[in-house]
């Protein structure tokens, strides 16, 4: 572990809310990411997540609040969502108010780390399906040293190392991955939630299932 | 002249199209003859044999599982002597809806569908045909719960408010003491108990001679919701589900209703039933994607059945031939209900511009359709969500 190097890592709030909610193998899956991970943020998702501290419960996210501040990252050059950001937009938006604030923010800091060598890699995890299509997947494509993930991916990169090490079992990854695609709308009143919705999260934890599948595949290597 | 009300202009009754089955007790079925033979296939299966049987019905949202449910629940629940049974005994619930206490949602759901005044027909006509005594050993030696048992073997209509109440896992000490138990329901565990202590006279007790059994059709719909229960909702909810299927190993067919728009994709299902449910899954029905020709037959089903007046009439009418092609056309690539909103919405539109005929009947052309069509398929798939 001594010689692990760790990922940089760029989060949103929504998926800090989302794996607040998350165990794998006893431990809430953010405190893996604050120790697995070397994240960092724009100013906005402290902000974002103070605003929205009634939705997380647990203990960690206690720790989360000072955290946030010390992996705080402003930008030097790219300072302007508007310039830097709306070429890749399709229909490009006002850039006025919060609306996508914290990934716009996000996206200048892992463009800058990423420009100027301060990371060779990073990886941007959000769970907002709908910045992803406005613009974070085009950005990805341009700059494919910007990795994007969903809380789904975080859980089955700690899950592969975490059934490596014998602390997981499929089973139990299996169990967080459900909690995640259920408990992350949980906030959601029954009648708001579409067909379409329900499909997509259907669809979505079976691909993650299946990948889980392959995880255990090699895992079982170190078995033999 | 007095104004015409909606399809009257159309000769069709009003609720011609509707979206979802209503509740008037009477639900036709149009068209789709192959997936009726299905269903009659199982039902053929649940008359002739005594195992469980346990039915995964899949398909796309508005292919018509909860319509099944309703229709083949309707004509099942008037037949008598069938195959090898007395009866069957057709009830419809939905899935629960608060992962918190899910099992305990289930159960209730299951009572009321049931009725409690039926439990206690069942009761009587068990403890009439042998005793009071015999029907605790038995429901006991189904159950192993001396609670379940008692309240079940001595259910009244003197007591019926005091069992009910425990069946539904409330009561106080002294009506709980006044009916002879212990404590309340609270875990799954003991509610699969009172379930399959339910199940026990409703297959045993639908007669007070000795006869043939009964046997319990549970229809179970959007089962796909359980994506939406946490692992520690999820894994009591399904273990108390599989203790109710595992204890009633007889007399008894479980259809699960599951909306999935890749239905063949049957680990994505397993995802979310979970692998000891499908494991006790041993018949499927797939709601295939409708060919033209299914469409064809279900549509002029449908508009002879509305017909208010059989006479002089297209067979295609209120559409010319030509218009319920295009309908048709349109509908293609997706689902009854899709075609039912697709007629109602132009219907309604049209119905609104559009004055009755020589002799008060005019068809719907074609260049009508097509000048309708575009908005009515995007307020649709607006509509979607």
């Amino acid at each position: 572990m001594e010689h692990f190097t760790k990922a940089l890592c760029i989060i949103d709030t929504c998926s800090i809310i989302n794996l607040d909610k998350i165990t794998l193998a006893q431990k809430v899956v953010l405190e893996y990411l604050r120790r697995f991970f070397d994240i960092r943020v724009c100013d906005t998702i402290k902000d974002e997540f103070l605003r929205h501290r009634d939705l997380v419960v647990s203990r960690e996210a206690s720790y989360w609040e000072s955290f946030l501040s010390t992996r705080r990252y402003r930008p030097q050059t790219l300072t302007d969502d508007q310039s830097v950001l709306e070429p890749f937009y399709s229909s490009p938006p006002s850039f006025v108010g919060t609306d996508d604030a914290g990934e716009r923010g996000n996206a200048r800091v892992a463009l800058e780390l990423l420009l100027t060598r301060q990371a060779g890699h990073t990886i941007f995890i959000t769970d907002d399906v709908s910045a992803c299509n406005a613009f974070l997947k085009t950005l990805s494509g341009a700059f494919p040293g910007i990795s994007i993930w969903s809380s789904a991916d975080v859980i089955l990169y700690l899950g592969a190392i975490l059934m490596k090490e014998g602390r997981a079992d499929f089973e139990s990854v299996r169990a967080s991955l459900r909690d995640l695609y259920a408990g992350a709308r949980i906030m959601k009143p029954w009648a708001l939630r579409s067909p379409a919705e329900r499909e997509g999260l259907i669809r979505q934890q079976a691909i993650s299932v299946k990948n889980l599948k392959l995880i255990t595949k090699v895992v079982t290597q170190w078995r033999n | 002249m007095e104004k015409l009300i909606m399809f009257e202009l159309f000769n069709l009754k009003d609720n011609s199209f509707p979206v979802t089955p209503g509740d008037q007790g009477d639900t036709p079925w149009f068209g789709f003859k192959a997936l009726k033979r299905e269903f009659d296939t199982a039902f053929q299966r649940s008359a002739s044999e005594t195992l469980r049987l346990c039915v995964l019905n899949r398909g796309r949202l508005g292919a018509g599982k909860t319509h099944a449910a309703r229709y083949f629940s309707e004509r099942q629940a008037s037949r008598r002597n069938v195959g090898r049974y007395l009866r069957f005994l057709p009830i419809v619930i939905e899935s629960p809806k608060q992962p918190q206490k899910a099992f305990v949602d289930f159960a209730g759901r299951l009572f009321n569908a049931i009725t409690f005044r039926r439990i206690v027909q069942a009761a009587e006509n068990l403890r009439t045909m042998t005793s009071e005594e015999k029907l605790f050993a038995s429901l006991l030696d189904t159950t192993g719960s001396e609670d379940v048992a008692t309240v079940l073997s001595k259910i009244t209509e003197a007591n019926l408010l005091p069992s009910k109440t425990f069946l539904l896992g409330a009561g106080g000490v002294k009506e709980l003491r006044d009916l002879g138990l212990a404590k309340r329901l609270t875990s799954e565990h003991e509610f699969a108990l009172a379930v399959i202590g339910v199940l026990h006279l409703l297959i045993h007790g639908q007669s007070n001679e000795p006869g043939p059994l009964s046997r319990v059709i549970l229809w179970l719909d959007e089962m796909e919701d359980l994506v939406y229960f946490p692992t520690r909702y999820y894994l009591p909810f399904t273990q108390a589900i599989r203790e109710v299927i595992d204890s009633t190993s007889q007399h008894f067919t479980l259809l699960l209703n599951f909306t999935f728009s890749e239905p063949e994709d049957l680990p994505a299902i397993e995802n979310v039933l979970g692998q000891a449910l499908m494991q006790r899954v041993n018949h499927h029905i797939v709601f295939k994607q409708p060919t033209a020709e299914d469409y064809d037959d279900y549509l002029l089903e449908l508009l002879k059945h509305n017909r208010l007046d059989q006479r002089k009439c297209s067979q295609t009418f209120p559409f010319s031939k030509e218009a319920f092609d295009l309908l048709i056309q349109s509908a293609a690539t997706r689902t009854p209900r899709f075609l039912n909103k697709l007629c109602d919405m132009l219907l309604r539109d049209l119905q609104a511009v559009n004055t009755p005929g020589p002799g008060g009947r005019q068809e719907i052309s074609r260049e009508a359709v097509e000048e309708k069509l575009p908005n009515i398929l995007t307020l649709i798939e607006e509509a979607r969500g």
